[in-house]
């Protein structure tokens, strides 16, 4: 294969510029006179801006195909001595792919919204907080420098935050909220030391100056607390801290399912498109760094491995549909971690963007359903739902592909992706591959078995939430269906772009990112045949997976509570979600309320602040009372004053010169 | 003892005068008139020093503009009710006190200060012989000073406005 | 001709009636008539010393203050009438809303 030859622009583009610029316009005005003016249609000015953002990323996308790679800075942000850091955009195949995914995606979900969300009160904000998480998003993918996409990542966090919260007169929502900042604010803090070491070890932090400078720190170690650290794991590792918190992966994965109680659409976007991809889009915006630390690469490959299979025992167990597609979330991103893992930066990718579409596919299918039910106490219960296929036909066809997508069904895009991944896991020249591969594989299944199970009891068998429905069930408006359709579309055709050679196609998305990512990390020139059985085994795996769901769910409904009768404390210990929440409330929370109780309220708030506080308000009552005095309201006096001022003033001008 | 002394010391003394009795008269409107007739004098005061510009602009505006103003006022608001009461505020001997010592401290230091003698050397050929003082002022008004004068239209424009903005019919009065 | 000191003394006797009216009377006109005399006392002073400096800014001076003086009684006695209109007074010892 030929290195394609690349055409450095290092002039401002307005286009470029407009792409991120365009969401952020719509939402600062919608967020300023949304309330007053806009009301019902504040919807309009951020679908405007995002479907030019998507033109225009379209067309820079189609640029970059042909071979233009933009790098500028708009001003200088911080400029301090050696650091100098400005606000510029990257603009190459790999920043290309996402914006063009995120507009795509943030665009569809945001017209389904229109449909989701109106009538709510906070209408207005809804649409502001999306079309500002698309700024910072896209801020986040086209930064070229670390400084950039620290600003992204936290702004997508403070997004995500307030669309968590958004239904802040609930307090679980608004608990949640706090639960996704704090734990990505952990992963963050590391984030933050990732970049401060990284400018202390390379003197920079554009992209395109530290990747001439990593040889130089390949072999440096220093020492810390005794131990001799290498610093290119120390500075990875930091940094994927902030990939743990931000993409929800052990042992920070707690925030996303709580994250749930958000809005659907939100949950679609933030919560399964964009947002939590982020960590997967850094390592691979820095797979440089992450390649020159095997054993960093390990502690990606197990921390995804771990994650992906810990969700995905979870999430069968599970009876709210949006907790179960977050988990099935979790257990994607632990695909695309142990891709990157073992090296295949662009399969991690390539998984990316064919999931983004068929998870937001899933959550918006979920919500069209969830919008049905919107009466019920719990409507994101499948206990009460059921038989829906025949009242809700474009939500059961288009969930039935996305979840034929996830399940990694031939044809449709999840199973290249899928594929793509396990295939060079296994051939991977890292030593852990095989056993990558063979998580993988199991959790293969395990994804077919609980995305089926939401299809089974959602959409076969009796409905049996009359009591919830006005009159018969019925399909979402078509303002929610065109976007599902859109995205079904997106699910299948997505995979097309990367069809592995051997099964005859062009992988067009490996030809496209190589020139970022570089080839994958394979040990010999993969073999056909073996290739073809590894597909037939990840292909039988799913529709194992398929057929268990159908058998337990469909045809043999006692089945579904053998586990749990039989097996009761692992039910419980994988319904509880493996204790994680009740480990973190005893080792972290309570210690931390147990300090504050007794230590920082019993002595520094109640003696000290409180001594401070109450003195000075004391302070403040006696002089006031004292000072009271002259306070007559009569002009005359005041004007006294301001003449005794003018003497005292001038006897010290002329006098204590 | 020369007429332009005497001339001096009369229109002092009645300024002073007129200005004592104004502030300590018991009814608004003798108050307004001993004003004018303290600013009459002052007019002729300024003649005595070569500004009948300006003593023609005093008589016009003060006399003929302010002070009417004053009066209108007087008589618009009806005072005659409230005329047997205190013309003073409370405690007025303690607020004098402070005035008075103002007041020394003040004439004392412009006595240093005009003993200083300071160097006005730097200044522009100003012969009242030659061209009359509404040339000269005209002059400087017009070059040297155009933009305070605009300014000074702005502010007497932006004090109309506001007269008629604060005395506009509102509602809510009462 | 007297001399510049006599016109000085004049302008700060002018300054301090207005000035002593200014702090102790108690109807707001007469306040702002005080004022007045305050501001004559300063065009006298500066008239004064234009003519015994022979600089014309001093007269330049006095005329701006008669325009300032003249806005500044429009405004004022605009702010009175409001005060009358409102409070029914234009008493400033029982005008005390600022009392503390």
């Amino acid at each position: 294969m030929v290195e394609k030859q690349f055409e450095l622009i290092t002039n401002f583009d307005i286009y470029v510029f407009l792409i991120p610029f365009l969401p952020l316009i719509a939402s600062v005005i919608t967020l300023i006179f949304g309330k007053k003016y806009f009301r019902d249609k504040a919807h309009l000015l951020p679908i405007l801006a995002l479907f030019f953002s998507f033109l225009l990323s379209v067309k820079v996308l189609i640029e970059v195909i042909n071979g233009k790679i933009y790098q500028f800075d708009i001003y200088t942000w911080m400029f301090a001595y050696d650091l100098k850091v400005g606000l510029g955009f990257l603009v190459d195949p790999l920043s290309a792919a996402m914006i063009t995914m995120v507009t795509c995606v943030s665009f569809l979900i945001h017209v389904y919204s229109v449909g989701y969300m109106g009538g709510d009160p906070g209408y207005y904000r809804f649409f502001a907080y999306i079309s500002l998480f698309t700024f910072f998003m896209l801020m986040l993918a086209l930064s070229n420098n670390l400084a950039e996409l620290y600003l992204g990542w936290e702004g997508v966090g403070l997004c995500s935050y307030l669309l968590i919260g958004y239904w802040y007169q609930k307090k679980s929502a608004s608990d949640a909220g706090k639960k996704a900042f704090i734990v990505c604010r952990i992963g963050d803090f590391g984030f933050a030391l990732g970049i401060f070491t990284a400018f202390y070890f390379l003197g920079t932090l554009y992209y395109y100056e530290i990747f001439p400078k990593l040889p130089e720190i390949s072999n440096k170690y220093i020492e810390i607390l005794g131990y001799q650290v290498h610093v290119p794991f120390l500075i990875a590792f930091l940094l994927f801290c902030g990939a743990m918190g931000k993409s929800a992966q052990f042992p920070l994965h707690v925030w996303l399912p709580d994250a749930m109680e958000g809005p659907t659409p939100v949950s679609a976007l933030i919560h399964a498109a964009t947002m939590v991809t982020a960590g997967v889009f850094m390592v691979c915006r820095l797979n440089p760094l992450f390649e020159l630390s095997s054993a960093m690469m390990f502690i990606v490959a197990i921390i995804g491995a771990f994650t992906c299979f810990m969700s995905a025992t979870i999430a069968p167990t599970q009876f709210d549909i949006k907790r179960v597609i977050a988990y099935s979330t979790l257990s994607q991103l632990g695909y695309m971690f142990m891709a990157c893992g073992v090296g295949a930066f662009i399969a991690g990718m390539f998984h990316l963007l064919t999931h983004a579409y068929f998870k937001a596919l899933l959550f918006l299918g979920a919500g069209s359903v969830i919008h049905l039910l919107h009466h019920a106490p719990d409507p994101n219960d499948i206990r009460i739902m059921g038989g829906l296929k025949k009242y809700m036909p474009i939500t059961y066809w288009t969930l039935l592909i996305a979840s034929l997508s996830i399940s990694g069904i031939p044809g449709f895009a999840g199973f290249f992706s899928k594929d793509e991944i396990l295939a060079q896991a296994f051939f991977s020249k890292y030593p852990w591959g095989k056993f990558i591969w063979f998580i993988g594989w199991i959790v293969a299944a395990m994804t077919a078995f609980y995305t089926f199970r939401i299809i089974f009891r959602a959409f076969y068998g009796e409905f049996k939430g009359w009591e919830y429905v006005h009159g018969k069930p019925h399909e979402s408006p078509r303002v929610m269906t065109v976007p599902l359709i859109f995205l079904a579309i997106g699910s299948i055709v997505a995979g097309w772009i990367g069809i592995p050679q051997a099964l005859g196609g062009r992988n067009y998305i490996e030809e496209f990112l190589v020139p970022v990512l570089g080839h994958p990390r394979v040990v010999h020139e993969v073999s056909h045949s073996t290739e073809y059985l590894l597909m037939l085994l990840s292909v039988l795996a799913g529709l194992f997976g398929i057929f268990l769901a159908w058998l337990v769910y469909i045809k043999k409904p006692e089945l579904e509570t053998l586990l749990s009768k039989n097996v009761k404390p692992l039910y419980t210990f994988l319904f509880r979600k493996w204790y994680f929440d009740e480990l973190y409330h005893y080792t972290i929370v309570r210690p931390t309320l147990w300090i504050s109780r007794k230590i920082v309220v019993a002595i520094t708030d109640n003696t000290i602040i409180e001594g401070i506080v109450n003195g000075s308000a004391r302070l403040v009552n006696i002089t006031g009372t004292g000072l009271r005095i002259l306070h007559t309201g009569i002009i005359n006096h005041y004007s006294t004053f301001i003449l005794i001022g003018i003497i005292v003033y001038l006897l010290v001008y002329l006098y204590l010169k | 003892m020369n007429w332009d002394l005497i001339i001096f010391y009369y229109l002092a003394i009645v300024m002073i005068f007129s200005s004592v009795f104004a502030i300590f008269s018991r009814h608004p409107v003798y108050t307004v008139l001993l004003v004018l007739v303290m600013i009459i004098h002052q007019a002729f005061l300024l003649l005595t020093l070569g500004a009948e510009f300006l003593t023609v602009v005093q008589i016009i505006v003060y006399a003929g503009a302010i002070l009417v103003l004053f009066l209108f006022v007087v008589y618009l608001i009806n005072l005659r009710k409230e005329t047997k009461r205190n013309v003073f505020i409370k405690r007025a001997s303690l607020i004098a006190i402070i005035f008075l010592v103002l007041g020394a401290f003040l004439m004392i230091n412009f006595f240093s200060l005009i003993s200083l003698k300071p160097s006005f050397k730097a200044y522009l050929p100003f012969t009242v012989e030659e061209k009359s003082n509404v040339w000269w002022i005209a002059n400087y008004l017009f070059k040297s000073y155009l933009l305070q004068f605009e300014i000074i239209g702005v502010i007497l424009l932006v004090a109309i406005f506001g007269a008629v903005f604060l005395i506009r019919k509102v509602k809510t009065f009462e | 001709m007297p001399s510049l000191e006599q016109y000085i003394i004049l302008a700060i006797i002018l300054f301090l009636i207005g000035l002593f009216g200014f702090l102790t009377r108690r109807n707001l006109i007469i306040i702002l008539i005080s004022i007045e005399i305050m501001l004559n006392g300063l065009i006298v002073l500066f008239a004064a010393i234009s003519h015994f400096t022979k600089d014309i800014s001093g007269y330049i001076i006095v005329f701006f203050i008669i325009a300032m003086a003249a806005a500044e009684a429009a405004i004022g006695l605009s702010l009175v009438i409001l005060i009358y209109k409102r409070l029914r007074t234009v008493y400033s010892d029982e005008i005390t809303t600022f009392k503390g």
